[in-house]
Parts: C-alpha cells; sequence; structure tokens
C-alpha cells in the first residue's frame, strides 16, 4: 500500500479542481437550460459520442441478422406466405388511394384550395431511448447531413411519436409525445371533436385536455393529429382513448389517452414533413 | 472474494490509456438499449467505470476525467449539459479523497458503498430535473443503485484481472 503514498499531493489539487468544475457544470446546465448557446460545445461533443452509438447499432443489427439467419425454414415459409397477402391486401388498398388521391386534388382545384404536396420523409433508425430520466426522449441516426431539421414530426408504422427538437451533424434528438414538455393538437376521428393531448410524467400514458365535460367521448375512439399549428401532419393516428372520468362539478373530463405505437417494439422512424415547406403551403 | 489491486507507481503510464478504452466501452454499455420493464434495473456503468479507475489510480483518473466523461455521457443522454458532469466530479472527489480506506474494505462494505454513492448520484440527477419540470419520483434510481451494487464484486475483479494482463503487456 505504499505505492499510493502520492495521497497528499493528489488531496492538496483535487479541492480546487472540484469546485472548479462544479461551478462550471452548474453554469453550464443553467445556460443549457434557458438558451442554445451551448449547441457548438454539443455539437463537437457528439462527434465522439456518435461513433460509439454507431458502433453498438451496428452490434444490435448483426445480431438480428444471426437470429434471422437462425430461424427455421418453416416459420420463414409461413412468413413470407403472411407478407405475400397482406403485401396483396395493400396494394388493393394502395389503388384505391391514388384513386381517391386524384379525386381530392381534382376537387381541391375545384374548390381552388393549394394541394397540399406530398411532404419529405426520412428514415431513421433508433439509436437510444431515454424514458426513465426525466424528460422522455429518443436519439436517431438522422441529423443535418440528410436534412433533418427542428420540428419534423416523428412517426413510426402505428403513428406519431413525437418531434424533433434537436439537431446534430449526424444524429438528432425526438421529445416523445409521452414527456410532460410535450403537446400535441389533435382530434378525435369518429366525432372530429378538436383538442390537445399532453404527456404525464406516469410513462405510457397521455391525457386529452381541455374537453367539456359533456362532450361525445367515449372509450376506444381513435385519436388523430389534426394538423393545426402547422408542426404535424394531419391525419395520422396517435392514441385510442382508454378511459373517462367525469367528476361532476368540474367543467372538463379527466380522459386518459393510450400513445398507439410502443416504442420497445420499433425500431425505425420515419422523420415527417419540413417547416419551411409548411409554411409555404399556408 | 479478493479485495481491489493496486499497482505500482511504475507501471502507472499505461493506466489512463486502459482507463479511456475502458470508459469508450462503458459508453457503449449504456448505449446498448433494455427492453422497457428491464430499464430501472440498467447498471450504471458509467459511475462504475468512474469509481473503479478514481479509486485504483487516483494518480491519473480524477475529478477532472471525470467531469469529461460527464459532459459526453450529457451528450449521450441528451440531458442537459452539465447534470452527469456535476455528479461524476463529485463521486470522484469522493472516490479519490477515500480510495486508501475503501481499498481495505471487504467485498460486501464496498458493495455498500457503491449502493449509497449511486444512489446519490441518481437522487442529484432527478433533483436537478426536477427544476426544470414537474416529475414525480420514481424509485428506479434505487434499483438502479440495487443493481450496480451487486454488479461491484464481480466488475472490479474482472477489470481488475484485463488491467493487470494489459499492464504486464505494455
Amino acid at each position: 500500500m505504499a505505492k499510493i503514498s502520492a495521497l497528499g499531493k493528489v488531496k492538496q489539487n483535487i479541492t480546487p479542481r472540484l469546485v472548479v468544475c462544479a461551478v462550471i457544470s452548474f453554469l453550464c446546465i443553467s445556460v443549457d437550460r434557458q438558451s442554445n448557446y451551448l449547441n457548438p460545445v454539443r455539437e463537437t461533443l457528439s462527434f465522439v459520442v456518435y461513433p460509439i452509438q454507431l458502433a453498438v447499432d451496428l452490434q444490435m443489427g448483426l445480431a438480428e441478422t444471426i437470429s434471422s439467419y437462425l430461424k427455421k425454414q418453416k416459420t420463414l415459409m409461413s412468413d413470407l406466405e403472411k407478407l405475400r397477402t397482406e403485401n396483396l391486401q395493400l396494394s388493393v388498398r394502395a389503388q384505391r388511394y391514388s384513386a381517391v388521391k386524384r379525386e381530392n386534388s381534382r376537387l381541391r382545384d375545384l374548390l381552388d384550395f393549394p394541394v397540399v404536396p406530398n411532404q419529405r420523409t426520412i428514415v431513421a433508425n433508433i439509436l437510444s431511448i431515454d424514458t426513465k430520466s426525466g424528460s422522455q426522449q429518443i436519439v436517431v441516426n438522422k441529423g443535418e447531413n440528410t436534412g433533418a431539421q427542428i420540428g419534423q414530426a416523428m412517426i413510426d408504422v402505428h403513428g406519431v411519436i413525437g418531434q424533433v427538437i434537436k439537431v446534430g451533424p449526424y444524429s438528432s434528438v425526438g421529445l416523445l409525445i409521452t414527456d410532460p414538455k410535450h403537446s400535441i393538437p389533435v382530434e378525435l376521428n369518429r366525432t372530429g371533436l378538436r383538442a390537445v393531448v399532453t404527456g404525464i410524467d406516469e410513462s405510457k400514458k397521455l391525457s386529452l385536455s381541455f374537453v367539456p365535460i359533456d362532450a361525445d367521448v367515449v372509450a376506444g375512439d381513435l385519436v388523430v393529429s389534426s394538423g393545426l399549428g402547422n408542426r404535424f401532419p394531419s391525419g395520422y393516428p396517435v392514441g385510442t382513448i382508454k378511459s373517462v372520468a367525469r367528476v361532476n362539478g368540474e367543467s372538463f373530463a379527466d380522459i386518459s389517452v393510450e400513445p398507439i405505437s410502443d416504442l420497445t417494439f420499433s425500431r425505425e422512424v420515419l422523420l415527417v414533413g419540413s417547416p419551411s415547406q409548411n409554411q409555404e403551403v399556408e | 472474494m479478493r479485495t481491489l489491486q493496486t499497482f505500482g507507481r511504475d507501471r502507472n503510464q499505461s493506466d489512463l490509456i486502459i482507463a479511456v478504452i475502458s470508459i469508450i466501452f462503458g459508453f457503449m454499455l449504456t448505449a446498448i438499449p433494455f427492453p422497457d420493464w428491464l430499464s430501472d434495473w440498467k447498471p450504471n456503468w458509467i459511475g462504475l467505470f468512474a469509481f473503479y479507475w478514481c479509486i485504483t489510480a487516483p494518480h491519473k483518473v480524477g475529478v477532472v476525467f471525470c467531469f469529461f466523461t460527464g459532459m459526453f455521457l450529457d451528450v449521450q443522454h441528451g440531458s442537459s449539459l452539465g447534470e452527469h458532469a456535476l455528479c461524476l466530479s463529485f463521486l470522484a472527489y469522493f472516490a479519490v479523497t477515500n480510495h486508501r480506506r475503501f481499498i481495505l474494505y471487504p467485498s460486501i462494505q464496498q458493495s455498500i458503498v457503491i449502493f449509497f454513492v449511486i444512489s446519490l448520484y441518481g437522487l442529484i440527477i432527478a433533483n436537478i430535473q426536477r427544476f426544470s419540470s414537474t416529475i414525480a419520483f420514481e424509485w428506479g434510481v434505487l434499483y438502479q443503485a440495487l443493481i450496480t451494487a451487486i454488479v461491484w464484486p464481480w466488475f472490479q475483479l474482472i477489470l481488475g484481472e484485463l488491467r493487470r494482463l494489459l499492464t504486464n503487456r505494455v
């Protein structure tokens, strides 16, 4: 134990170092909360962190590849069969879709409405999901290099999951709709009632705010994005109504919504729309 | 179980390199996605690595090293810059100032200390984040500390062996 006899030296230097580091940390925390002056620093640091994330992501991809090799032929065949039927159904639906789309644009022409252009989508992989450290965020592997922008909606196969809040050179951070700081304008698919869905701090739950107590809302209703506010594209599913509590004397009903997509199982998300494009449409 | 190994100062030269490599490995471990029901039970890897290096190589790895590690961790988590840096700085201070005493503890006692240190770490983070939003307290902080404390004895054993191999090689 004589080897660590330099303890005295260590002790002399360490307290001022701690004080300096703590002061810098506190400054960073408060500056980062209120402004984005520190974004260059964050971007510089992310050049180091990004390869690490990517390496892990590659390994996860590798594990998936291996497990797909190990699948039995039988399961593969049944999967193929299932996908074929699904594909047939979807392509039939897509034929109708293109007809409906043409009709829609013709009607819009007749009414002198601007035609909403096809929105650009970027496919991104989820690098990490952080739902435990207070705020609910995900990191995806597309950044400025592929044209990701702040304010784009994040959508997975089931529906809306969040929006882009920070864009780095090679990755971006999305705020999930389940975050308490996040709200999204929605409407009920059945009745067209417009409302706002807000995240609450209990994980995996949303609340439908400011709905009058006598409104026609029942459990099981589909909630879709309304497109008001020009942030989210309209018509994407957000969740389903889980329970409606009407307390006598209150002016608003207490409605909880279950998010439609479960992030545990999805690895790909779409970044949809660009704010600048939306403004042109406006 | 064996207590922690320390190394002579003449062999300290390679410590910093090994520390950096192991911290990078720690970041990779942190980045591995856990299923949602298990995510409370993910050990605080960076905390473990930082603590280990502050205990066994206090001349090379200290407050400043851990501060920068924390900054990188903040970028990785997307939390506001400085949260983890602050906690890791305090963790490093505690570790470096007490490393002599800590090395002599039996394994169980080391784990208990780790439990409290990592709990404190998680609670400070939780409280910093509470300033900006109304987040309810989650017991996940303590679960994480518990699993980290359970992991510690094996962790330090494996890392110690690896380090001895590498140090002898260099």
